[in-house]
């Protein structure tokens, strides 16, 4: 090897090698790559986030304590939407969607933009949390990097999973639930080929944070004892955590609406759901920043406050995230779901013991541990994601039967008071939700200039009855469109079946000509049209075929039979 | 050993644009050699086969797209050769006479040949007329041939063959065809050139084989251009 080797040559030759080798084991040792720079952004971002909590730290006893989210909020939106030129959205739905629509393709400014953003919305006391932005940091590193090896959609789509779920590993210090909420919330598929890279991504993700920071559980206690009571109990817990996450996301999806009917400049309204905020913050402390000191304190035991105020604690929690996020600030609701079904829980355990004193029940942070479970998978809809985050968080495996308990009886709720979460719901009412193998993924897929059939005999309007009978002995289609004999544009179609009687009927045959008898009403379709509009058209209109028309030029038809033959190859190949 | 995007799109009846989509979804095993998409002859059949998709190799396409070859009416009659002095008192016995002295593969059984031809006059008589006479079997032969074949006989004494029009046949064209489709265009042919008369009589003459070639060669290219043109309008 020469030593003198450019950039470019260094790629031809990589690139030499990458052909050669198997795909999975490339798949493998690129995830390796991508879990290094997920591990990373959620070092990074951890790091940003103590600097600048430190920095501020003088500032938080002062009477305008409360202007410090606001700042930090609009300077986050100005950050995100004049310099980086991206939406403010908070990134787990533009991961899904870039998952589901363009192949996995991420803009490489994405992988930091959110830290940044993030960091100074979270860091300033902005109530939101560090994942989301960490999530797409992740998956922009794994996109790019899938970019440089020439990986094709399905590789990259996977490589995008390998990024958020080595951040979400690193973040939590929790790599099987990393490895989950990959395959269950962004990927939404679960095959061998993409279950491997990403589970080697979670691993390294994990390792790097580990080495930077430490390996600790984010929230250690001392073991639970749970009684047979308590797992009762725990039922109780699983629908009020339901019921606050169905509400989290009410409120969450009210506000965002209703916030932009009301301010329109981005960065005015993020300010002015930081001061919200910070008011807030003023009052109850444990509403500012992504708040994992509260949980930790609350799953310590050390958490003072009476039933009242916890419970308290736990509307203002879901009041002041959901102004967070629904002005524009940046950040994610993860860590938000665990500090409030971490309060929430507690707030339970306390009206028991103010119900049944004499009752024996587990401790407060027993079912504050339930409760971020529940809220968990309720809010996200992803049971997996919950349980084993929070078996991995706390540590707590001795108590996973509670755990599967209120996770599966919280998301079942949420699901049938709000069939869509948060993270899917722009994505759903747009139609864009396009997991692999669905219908709505297949006819995504196929489009109409791929379908259409242009071995069509094209006839002048003027032709007449006896001059059709050659072009219907030659013609192998049924179907014959009809063009204006100056313009060239399409005018109607004759259908051989409506023709045929008169075919054999030799007075007829120069008394009839096409431009007559043509059916001028059938809906035509262009080679842009949405899949799902044309089949549609055809039920509606109960047509088989329909000509596909291009500024009034007739290109060819497009028939079921067609659509058929490709639908089914289309989901074939789509399968492994 | 490589297919190209054109020959794959092709081998699997797809458009080019739905090919080269697979290849950028990661749907379809490809590789790059020299800056192009290429594929693994190989992989590919093995990636069909796992896939369950058909998947038409060369050689099949080919025979698909021209069946048996070229169905020209010389080369048929070529094939099937021209026999002089067929003997018989009846249809069945010429029949016979024929099915004996006929050069046809050796693969296909001649009794069993003999008895399907005499089912389809049965059926229905091939005395089409002016003393001619098409036998053949009622449907391709199962063991039949690749190549469609027609074998002019001449019969020594005109036989009683309960012809259409009753007039005693002189001549009788075996056709043996490896497909309907062939079976009906080499009909379409053969009885377009049996409706002229100047045909008939020359054949009366019981004119030899490389006579009688060379003027159906001849009438069928004037039928060729005398045939109205075949697009009135272009279907591009």
């Amino acid at each position: 090897m020469p030593l003198k080797m450019t950039v470019p040559s260094l790629r031809l030759f990589l690139l030499r090698i990458i052909r050669h080798m198997d795909e999975r084991l490339l798949l493998v040792i690129i995830a390796a790559l991508v879990g290094v720079g997920g591990g990373l952004a959620a070092v990074i971002l951890d790091r940003l986030l103590f600097g600048i909590h430190h920095a501020l730290r003088a500032m938080q006893c002062r009477w305008y304590a409360f202007l410090l989210p606001a700042c930090g909020a609009a300077l986050s939106s100005f950050f995100l939407g004049y310099i980086m030129k991206e939406g403010a959205g908070h990134g787990v739905p533009e991961v899904i969607y870039s998952v589901c629509k363009r192949g996995g393709l991420l803009r490489l400014r994405s992988s930091f933009s959110r830290l940044i953003s993030g960091a100074l919305t979270i860091a300033t006391g902005g109530s939101a949390g560090p994942e989301a932005p960490v999530v797409i940091s992740g998956a922009s590193v794994g996109s790019n990097i899938a970019k440089v090896f020439s990986l094709n959609d399905r590789q990259r789509v996977t490589m995008v999973g390998c990024g958020a779920a080595s951040a979400i590993s690193a973040i939590f210090n929790a790599p099987i639930a990393g490895m989950i909420f990959a395959v269950e919330v962004i990927l939404g598929e679960w095959t061998p080929i993409n279950l491997i890279p990403i589970a080697i991504a979670s691993v390294i993700g994990t390792e790097v944070s580990r080495l930077v920071e430490g390996n600790h559980i984010r929230f250690s206690h001392h073991q639970f004892h749970a009684s047979l009571l308590d797992i009762g109990a725990a039922v109780g817990i699983a629908v009020l955590a339901g019921l606050s996450s169905v509400l989290f996301t009410r409120l969450l999806n009210g506000t965002i609406r209703k916030s932009r009917d009301l301010v329109s400049p981005d960065w005015l309204r993020a300010a002015m759901g930081g001061a919200c905020v910070g008011i807030l913050g003023l009052f109850l402390a444990s509403v500012l920043g992504e708040g994992y000191d509260v949980v930790s304190t609350v799953m310590a035991n050390e958490y003072q406050s009476g039933l009242l105020l916890a419970a308290l604690a736990t509307l203002a929690k879901i009041l002041a995230t959901s102004i967070t996020i629904g002005t524009g600030g940046s950040g994610g609701i993860f860590a938000p779901c665990l500090v409030f079904g971490s309060l929430g829980g507690l707030a339970y355990q306390r009206g028991l013991v103010f119900l049944w004193p004499s009752i024996p029940w587990a401790e407060g942070g027993f079912f504050a541990m339930l409760g971020m479970a529940a809220v968990m998978s309720g809010t996200l809809q992803a049971p997996l994601t919950g349980i084993f985050l929070i078996v991995e968080v706390t540590g707590s495996y001795e108590v996973v039967l509670p755990l599967i308990l209120v996770s599966a009886v919280s998301a079942t709720l949420c699901h049938y008071m709000e069939p869509v979460s948060f993270y899917y719901r722009d994505l759903v009412s747009q139609g864009q939700l396009l997991r692999p193998r669905t219908d709505g993924r297949l006819l995504a897929d196929l489009n109409i200039s791929e379908l259409v059939e242009r071995d069509c005999v094209v006839v002048d309007e003027d032709t007449s009855l006896r001059e059709m009978i050659p072009v219907v002995r030659q013609s192998s289609r049924d179907y014959f469109p009809v063009e204006d004999s100056k313009t060239g544009n399409f005018l109607g179609l004759i259908r051989l079946d409506d023709i045929r009687p008169y075919l054999f009927n030799a007075d007829l045959h120069d008394a009839v000509i096409m431009g007559e008898i043509m059916d001028v009403t059938v809906p035509r379709v262009s080679p842009f049209d949405d899949m799902k509009h044309v089949l549609d058209l055809m039920d509606q209109t109960h047509r088989w075929s329909l000509p596909v028309v291009q500024g009034n030029k007739f290109l060819g038809m497009v028939s079921k039979a067609t659509i058929l033959d490709r639908y089914r190859k289309e989901l074939i190949v789509q399968t492994y | 050993m490589h297919y190209t995007i054109d020959e794959v799109s092709r081998l699997l009846h797809l458009p080019v644009s739905t090919v080269q989509r697979w290849i950028r979804q990661g749907n379809i095993p490809v590789y790059k050699h020299e800056g192009r998409y290429v594929f693994l002859k190989k992989g590919l059949r093995r990636w069909a086969r796992s896939h369950g998709i058909v998947f038409t190799p060369e050689s099949q396409e080919a025979a698909a797209k021209n069946p048996a070859g070229d169905d020209s009416l010389v080369s048929a009659m070529r094939i099937g050769g021209v026999l002089h002095g067929i003997r018989g008192n009846d249809a069945s016995e010429v029949l016979k006479s024929v099915v004996e002295a006929a050069p046809i593969d050796p693969s296909i059984d001649r009794d069993a040949l003999f008895v399907r031809l005499l089912e389809r006059e049965e059926l229905s008589t091939t005395g089409i007329g002016h003393g001619v006479a098409i036998p053949h079997p009622r449907s391709p032969l199962q063991d039949g041939p690749q190549e469609p074949s027609i074998t002019t006989c001449f019969v020594e004494t005109s036989v009683d063959y309960d012809a259409i029009d009753a007039v005693p046949v002189f001549v009788l064209f075996l056709m043996l065809s490896p497909s309907p489709k062939i079976h009906l265009r080499l009909l379409a042919k053969l009885s377009h050139l049996l409706r002229e008369n100047t045909f008939v009589d020359f054949l009366k003459r019981k004119p030899l084989a490389d006579d009688l070639l060379s003027k159906v060669d001849e009438m069928a290219a004037a039928m060729d251009s005398s045939a109205p043109s075949s697009r009135p309008n272009d279907a591009s």
